[in-house]
């Protein structure tokens, strides 16, 4: 019969042993966050200023 | 049933708990922080669509416009819809930014900051997502 002492030691050299497991899983498991932010309105800032110029009254 | 026995069997329980309880925590921890960040990335997938659709739709509109009037009609659904994208994409940037805190600081004490962007994201997506269907019934 092994000691508390003997079972704590085993269950904590398991524990060391399957942690590189356990945060290797983790890790494959994680979604990448796109930290890329949304582009700007380009298109239509250019085409409203361009509108605005346009019919401006003289 | 000797005490030597019963004594380990006791450790035995109290360690398997302790390492249940580091596993449940430890996924916890996980799954907090992966369903904020696929959150976050559905949000600027949703994002990239309304930018699309802004960007299609309001220039060519712009371009039809020929007096102050017309421009002013095309004001009225593109201008409310470029402000709400421009709203969603900086709930997005927020969101982000609280979500790499969360990452380098390695613990929860950022949840809170990241429940307060993820709250601000959706409802600046509510409102995107309102202008952009105003926007698309306007040009129908």
């Amino acid at each position: 019969m092994s000691s508390p002492l003997e079972l704590a030691l085993q269950a904590a050299i398991a524990a060391s042993q399957a942690a590189p497991t356990i945060i290797d899983w983790m890790r494959s498991n994680h979604p990448e966050l796109m930290t890329e932010p949304l582009p700007p309105l380009r298109k239509t800032k250019a085409a409203r200023d361009k509108a605005l110029r346009r019919t401006k009254p003289k | 049933m000797s005490e030597h026995a019963a004594s380990a069997r006791g450790a035995r329980r109290s360690l398997c708990g302790l390492l249940l309880l580091a596993l449940l925590v430890l996924t916890a921890c996980g799954s907090a922080l992966d369903s904020a960040i696929r959150a976050t990335n559905a949000a600027r997938a949703e994002g990239m669509v309304a930018h699309d659709s802004i960007e299609a739709t309001c220039p060519p509109a712009y371009d039809d416009a020929e007096t102050p009037e017309k421009v002013a009609a095309v004001d009225e659904y593109c201008v409310p819809a470029a402000d709400a994208y421009e709203a969603f994409a900086a709930a997005h940037r927020a969101a982000v930014a609280a979500i790499q805190t969360a990452q380098a600081a390695k613990d929860q004490s950022a949840v809170a900051a990241i429940l307060k962007t993820a709250q601000q994201l959706a409802e600046a997506g509510r409102a995107l997502a309102e202008s952009v269907s105003k926007l698309v019934e306007a040009v129908r």
